[in-house]
């Protein structure tokens, strides 16, 4: 009808789109491709199960819990309150070599790190380095802003202030003699802690940007004094701190302490009888928590997980399970001649 | 604002309203009650008008009141012969300005076939009733001018009656009290959702509740225990923090509670109107309309439709009648018009089509010629196809019908100098014949079309312009002058006809009127040379029996008459009879006699007399007359119907011509019992209705298989016995108990408000979803009553398209529109909200679980970032693109498999079940995707920020993957928006990690460097990815199992379509049922009106026409189903 084709104003245009005939590919499953599909999925999963558990079950750990609330405990004299530098030590064998590099870990549990109020009560522009902020700490510190006689706290708040302070010493007993296991306590953090997220103030000395303020009430030692022996390992890029400041996910967790790479123990540590000196100071009882050491070398995985291996384990056979269950069906649909 | 527009456009229309001594143009606003206001030929009346006299003479005037009944025929209306005789005399903008006259009347109401009043003028009272009144929406026609005093406006203005008073303070007019009251509209899925919205909205209150409840547990045991969290209480205040920590909450899962939905809903649902208006499918080029959605939030409702109120007039038929076919001596001669072809049909085998150079197909004679049976026709859309079939079929087998159809070219009518197009004849055979008056059969049959009618005739620009009160009338008074036997003018005496050009004057020497009783009407005429001649049409059955004994081509006559049923025409027998003077003068004594008499039994003894006339009959022909459906009506029902759907008609129009339009579009089947008001209203009575449902429709003789014949039953009803209802509220219930078994329901003679009570029957006493269609200011109230309106965008009014939520041009676009648009729409925005809750939901119950993990403090599992982006870049575009293109079924299977479309009827996919459904899969996969990531990061050294892009992860992966699984119809879109949405994630979080971001604010984005850590470490991704496959699992496994549990009903199902297809038909001889009628309108004869000469208003009582009942001819059930099956192959 060319004739009428001018007045045909209203007319729609007639393209794919608004037609809606846009070319389309309409995927038809069928049970030749959801049975295989099912059972290729259950397949691989089990696959990846299977690797996992085994890398799990290959990495060798060793858990010591030093709480101390037993009375047997060998830390049970440093659980009461209001002591100064109560020292306990828990001495361990290991049967055969810890194949290194052996990482060293300390363990909390019932520690609720993961509570929003104790998540938001830290300064990131006083950590960033901003020394305006070391003056007027951010309000979400509080009630660690300022202490009593109404000076700031750096670094501020509840995350910095309830710092795991136990420190720890690792001796192997060597023919009766402790002889001190070396371990690094660099490269604990991630680097974009230590290069960029926290910063020192860019004053030197380090201790004059700490000028007017005090430490957090419960530290023993200001910032820039966490680290005695190095120096470039203070204020708020002392790995410790950064390791702490980086909260857990959950109640339970453990945290990376130092990573024995040097020496002799570079391959491990050889069995025989070891004995760890704890430095007693960081309360857990009275919330229930637990505290505990953890040896463990790593795989590509980091360190042993078996519920991620197990997990893929059973979602898998489920998945084959499943697609044996409709082959069955299937097969009495199909066949039903048969039956 | 449309509506606001349209509404002041109407206002502003110009009418002329009497001021002091002369007319002046005003706005329909400004008509005050006591107005008077003149009309003009072809105006709109604008109020609610006591006529007072008119520029006819004895004040008639006539009206078109289609936009209020569906009528097309116009009506008489006369003016009091005292203000007749008043006003006409003297000038009349004189004698008007004195019109002093005072109206009592009842007050406004919604009756609109009923006044009461009283004129008060001059000392006298003249009663007043509703042939004196001319109704607002109603068109003045064939009167040059008419002057009336308004009684009822639009609205509720003082009065301000200058001459008149009208007893009434409110005076809305009669259309106007019957257009109802506009409601805002909102769908089901809508509720539904909205209730589940609200469901939601309470259980995450609730879960607020019990976190804040945990979190003053966890303040006042644990915290003020723990020596790094004591100092965190809130002013050491457990219930304080609690309080403030359950808005928290509520700010946390927030996503869960879709208030964002509501926008994107909207947004789709532009969309989905945007489509419809875009279908080229459903835009009629002849009046350059697409369709359109007025009302952009009811798509969904259309796949949804339980029940179809349609409008007869203007809806399923075109206002046209048209002469199709005729049979004269035994011969039948087919009648067709230009056959509009719009796309070539799909043939079966065996067929070939031929397409002549004009593009103008010509079925039938193409046909004929392959079949070399001849054969008759027909429609000019894909039934006439299989009409044709059918017809050759039937008549090849017996070989007694046959047409003379050699040619398709349109018939040269030129020598007809009255011929003004419109009928395309394929029989130039016959015209053949008449031109050389070979044939006086034919030369008779005509001449009595053009003489036994009480059509007038008008004269304009030098050709008569007919003006009947029965469109039937019309039709056949048209064809005879197309073909040379034309109608020029009638007076009280004589009849003027030119026949083949020469110009005759007949003598009428009587008029013998129609009535529903007597079903024929007989003229008397004396012819020119003198002889005296009785012509006669009436219903076949009445007709036949007063014919001469040895009448020839009986057998022909009656095969020519099932011929003509079959194809649902309209049949009319014309007989003729050579009447001696001597038996002229003595009858005329007679009926002088008759007449003078005033006794009440003269009617009696008139119709004694006219019977004794109409005897020893000869027969001519037989007429057959085309209701003219909309273009692909019939297929529309029939495929609406395979849907589903229950089709009831409601219109203002007899019940005969309902009956009738309900055969020939297919909405009864020949054998469809029709349940009448007695019947119903027993088994209405009867304390067990639908026993005695059951046993009525089982009496019947005819009805050979029990099953069918419960589903083929049809109920039929008028307005007064609709208003019965409103009486006994009980039978509501009861009647739709029985309404749903039946196949159809016809309300006829209804009013507008009638309709929408309708309308509100249905929906108060079933669940479905009731949609209106019509074309007229009468369907406006029922196209607001009903869940969807439609509204046909015809030639006149557009007060039901103002109304509608969506315009058609076409009824055929219906099947579009619900089959496809519809469907698509339901489908598509059910999908769009399950998806929607699951993943909004899926992604915020999370903190819920990882609350206890946290001591309740309403920490994010996610980084703020995600948390804002996550509904807005990483998951809407896919859900969005599935919303716009998803088909799960393209048209052409929407439409071929109606049966499709029962799903939406019974709300299987927005169910609050499915909701429910989706949300518990929602809470699944949030135990899932905190849980399994939690089991991995409980007492290691990973920390919360690793976690959080773990989790982040996981959680996009199960809402890409779950949108994977749903999409079914994969565009181009589809793929770039699954793609897009998770590179979108990694590529925001790499940023949101940024160092440089991070540097301008340390607090914003101070999960700096995690994703560096996360996104290298093989833990993060496979706990990311098992995270998410678990989360889907149970969809992925419910829709294996519906791929495993379909297998079995697929093969059934392939293997029933391939059962070939019969082409013949089953009708059978003799089984056809005929539908023989005459349509008058229900307005008095106008035979008196003729014969009387003076056109004096007649006394007698308000007749409704005749047409032989089904019953009358016997008949077997016949199966038109295949041929449907057919119809739709042909789509």
């Amino acid at each position: 009808m060319v004739k009428h084709e001018q007045e045909s104003t209203n007319r729609p245009d007639n393209t794919a789109f608004t037609q809606q005939r846009l070319p389309a590919w309409q995927p038809m499953l069928s049970a030749g491709i959801v049975i295989p599909g099912f059972l290729i999925i259950g397949a691989a999963f089990i696959g990846i199960g299977v690797a996992l558990f085994v890398t799990s079950q290959s990495i060798q750990v060793l858990e010591i819990d030093y709480t101390g609330d037993d009375k047997t405990a060998p830390c049970y004299k440093c659980i009461a309150p209001n002591q100064k530098n109560c020292q306990c030590q828990i001495s361990f064998s290991l049967n055969s070599t810890f194949k290194g590099p052996v990482f060293f870990y300390y363990a909390l549990s019932n520690f609720f790190q993961n509570h929003r109020r104790y998540g938001v009560s830290k300064d990131d522009n006083q950590l960033f380095g901003d020394t305006s902020y070391f003056t007027s700490p951010s309000s979400s510190c509080s009630p660690y802003q300022y202490d009593s006689s109404n000076k700031p706290i750096v670094p501020c708040g509840s995350v910095a202030n309830s710092m795991f302070s136990d420190t720890f010493q690792l001796y192997q007993v060597v023919n009766g003699t402790n002889k001190l296991v070396p371990w690094d306590g660099q490269g604990i953090a991630w680097w974009t802690d230590y290069s960029i997220k926290y910063r020192n103030p860019s004053v030197t000395p380090l201790q004059n940007a700490f000028n007017n303020t005090v430490k957090p009430i419960n530290w023993t030692k200001p910032a820039y004094e966490l680290d005695p022996t190095d120096s470039s390992n203070n204020g708020f890029i002392n790995q410790d701190f950064l390791v702490w400041m980086r909260r857990a996910a959950l109640p339970n967790f453990r945290k990376l302490y130092r990573r024995i790479t040097q020496g002799d123990y570079a391959q491990g540590l050889p069995a025989g009888n070891y004995l760890l000196n704890i430095n007693y100071s960081y309360p857990v009882v009275d919330f229930g928590g637990r505290k505990k050491v953890v040896l463990s070398n790593v795989s590509w995985m980091g360190g042993k997980n078996d519920f991620l291996g197990i997990a893929y384990l059973v979602i898998g056979s489920l998945c084959v399970v499943m697609s044996v269950v409709m082959l069955i069906v299937y097969a009495k649909f199909k066949f039903p001649d048969e039956e | 604002m449309a509506r606001r527009r349209s509404d002041s456009k109407i206002n502003s229309r110009p009418c002329d309203i009497l001021t002091s001594r002369s007319f002046t143009t005003a706005q329909w606003r400004d008509i005050r009650v006591g107005d008077i206001l003149r009309i003009h030929k072809d105006q709109i009346i604008s109020a609610d008008l006591l006529l007072l006299c008119s520029s006819e003479p004895h004040s008639l005037c006539y009206v078109e009141t289609a936009d209020i009944d569906g009528e097309t025929n116009l009506k008489y209306r006369q003016a009091l012969s005292a203000t007749h005789i008043e006003l006409n005399s003297s000038p009349s903008e004189e004698a008007l300005a004195a019109f002093d006259g005072v109206v009592r009347c009842e007050e406004p109401n919604n009756r609109l076939y009923t006044f009461r009043g009283h004129l008060h003028w001059k000392d006298e009272s003249h009663p007043l009733d509703s042939d004196h009144i001319l109704l607002r929406g109603t068109v003045l026609r064939n009167t040059d001018l008419a002057y009336g005093l308004v009684i009822y406006t639009g609205t509720r203005r003082g009065l301000q009656s200058v001459q008149a008073q009208c007893s009434v303070p409110g005076a809305d007019t009669k259309i106007l009290r019957n257009s109802g009251k506009l409601k805002l509209k909102r769908t089901r899925t809508e509720e539904v959702f909205n209730g589940v919205v609200i469901g939601i909205v309470l259980s995450v209150l609730l879960a607020v509740l019990f976190l804040a409840i945990g979190n003053g547990v966890f303040a006042s045991r644990v915290m003020s225990q723990t020596w790094a969290l004591s100092a965190l209480v809130i002013n050491g205040n457990p219930v304080y923090s609690a309080f403030l920590v359950s808005w928290s909450y509520i700010i946390l899962l927030s996503p869960a509670m879709p208030i964002a939905l509501y926008i994107t809903f909207e947004v789709i649902h532009t969309i989905h109107s945007l489509f419809i208006g875009w279908d080229i499918e459903m835009y009629w080029q002849q009046t350059d309309s697409p369709a359109q959605a007025r009302n952009t939030s009811l798509n969904e409702e259309l796949g949804q439709v339980g029940f179809l109120l349609s409008d007869k007039t203007g809806t399923l038929t075109q206002n046209r009648l048209l002469f199709r076919q005729c049979c004269i001596g035994g011969e039948i001669y087919v009648m067709s018009d230009k056959l509009l072809m719009t796309r070539e049909p799909v043939v079966p085998s065996g067929f070939q089509w031929n397409k002549d150079l004009s593009g103008d197909l010509s079925f039938e004679s193409v046909l004929m010629r392959q079949q070399g049976a001849p054969s008759m026709l027909l429609f000019n859309s894909d039934t006439a196809f299989f009409n044709a079939v059918k017809c050759s079929d039937s008549s090849a087998s017996t070989g007694d019908a046959s047409v003379r159809a050699e040619d398709v070219e349109p018939m040269d009518l030129g020598w007809n100098p009255y011929s003004c197009g419109g009928l395309m004849m394929s029989a130039p055979g016959l015209v053949e014949k008449l031109r050389r008056r070979q044939c006086p059969l034919s030369g008779e049959f005509f001449r009595a079309l053009s003489l036994c009618h009480t059509v007038m005739a008008e004269w304009r620009e030098e050709t008569p312009v007919y003006q009947a009160s029965s469109p039937d009338e019309m039709a056949l008074v048209g064809a005879a002058r197309e073909l040379g036997w034309a109608f020029l003018s009638r007076t009280r005496d004589f009849i003027v006809v030119s026949e083949l050009g020469v110009t005759r004057q007949y003598q009428l020497l009587a008029l013998l009127d129609f009535t529903s009783k007597r079903r024929r009407m007989s003229v008397l005429v004396r012819e020119p040379e003198g002889g005296l001649k009785l012509y006669c049409k009436g219903a076949d059955i009445v007709i036949l029996e007063r014919l001469q004994r040895d009448t020839p081509y009986q057998e022909r006559t009656e095969r020519a008459l099932e011929l003509f049923a079959q194809a649902s025409l309209r049949t009319l027998c014309i007989a003729v009879r050579s009447v001696p003077e001597a038996s002229w003068e003595q009858w005329r004594k007679a009926l002088a006699q008759s007449v003078a008499m005033v006794t009440c039994d003269r009617e009696a003894l008139l119709e004694k007399l006219y019977d004794e006339m109409e005897r020893e009959l000869q027969f001519v022909g037989v007429t057959a007359i085309e209701d003219r459906l909309q273009d692909g009506v019939p297929e529309t029902v029939s495929l609406l119907q395979q849907a589903g759907i229950k089709i009831w008609v409601l219109t203002g129009d007899k019940k005969e011509t309902a009956v009738n339009i309900g055969y020939s579009c297919k909405l009864l089947d020949p054998d469809t019992k029709l349940l009448e008001w007695q019947e119903l209203r027993q088994i209405l009575q009867c304390p067990d209705p639908g026993a005695s449902f059951f046993k009525a429709t089982q009496s019947e003789v005819w009805a050979v298989d029990n099953k069918t014949t419960r589903a083929k039953t049809a109920v039929v009803l008028t307005g007064p016995e609709l208003a019965e209802f409103e009486q006994r509220p009980e039978w509501g219930a009861k009647f739709m108990s029985l309404a749903m078994q039946c196949q159809s329901v016809l309300c006829c003679r209804v009013t507008p408000g009638q309709k929408a009570e309708v309308v509100t029957l249905v929906r108060k006493h079933t669940s479905a979803i009731t949609m209106s269609i019509g074309d007229g200011a009468n369907d406006v109230n029922m196209i607001k009553t009903a869940h969807v309106g439609v509204g046909i965008a015809g030639l006149e009014g557009g007060q039901s398209v103002q109304n509608a939520d969506f315009a058609l041009s076409q009824f055929r676009f219906l099947r579009r529109l619900l089959l496809v648009h519809g469907r698509w729409s339901y489908q598509r925005i059910s999908l769009f909200l399950r998806y929607f809750l699951f993943k909004t939901c899926g992604f915020a119950l999370v903190h819920v679980w990882f609350g206890f993990f946290n001591g309740f403090s309403a920490q994010p599992l996610y980084e703020t970032w995600f948390i804002a982006l996550y509904t807005v870049f990483y998951t809407s575009s896919p859900i969005l693109c599935l919303a716009v293109f998803e088909q799960d079924v393209s048209a052409e299977t929407s439409l071929t498999r109606p049966e499709l479309y029962r799903s939406g009827q019974r709300q299987q996919l927005s169910s609050v079940r499915m909701l429910c459904m989706a949300l518990l899969y929602a809470v699944y996969s949030s135990l899932v995707l905190f849980f399994i990531p939690a089991g991995v990061f409980f007492d290691t050294a990973l920390d919360y920020q690793t976690m959080a892009v773990t989790v982040s992860m996981a959680a996009t992966f199960t809402a890409t993957i779950e949108i994977i699984l749903l999409t079914k119809h994969w565009t181009k879109y589809n793929v770039a928006a699954a793609c897009v949405s998770v590179a979108m994630m990694f590529i925001c979080t790499r940023i949101t990690h940024n160092a440089r971001l991070f540097q301008r604010s340390p607090v914003d984005y101070n999960f700096i460097g995690v994703s560096d850590q996360a996104f290298a470490d093989p833990v993060v991704w496979l706990t990311a990815l098992l995270t998410a496959w678990a989360a889907v699992l149970p969809s992925v496994t419910a829709r294996a199992a519906i791929v495993i549990a379909s297998l079995h009903d697929k093969h059934k199902v392939h293997s029933v379509s391939r059962q070939p297809v019969e082409l013949r038909s089953h009708f059978t001889r003799g089984s056809s049922l005929r539908r023989s009628s005459y349509a008058v309108s229900q307005g008095p004869g106008p035979g008196r009106l003729i014969s009387s000469g003076n056109c004096i208003r007649s006394a007698a009582p308000k007749e409704a026409t005749a047409r032989t009942k089904p019953t009358d001819s016997p008949h077997k059930p016949a199966k038109p189903a295949h041929e449907e099956e057919l119809g739709r192959e042909n789509i």
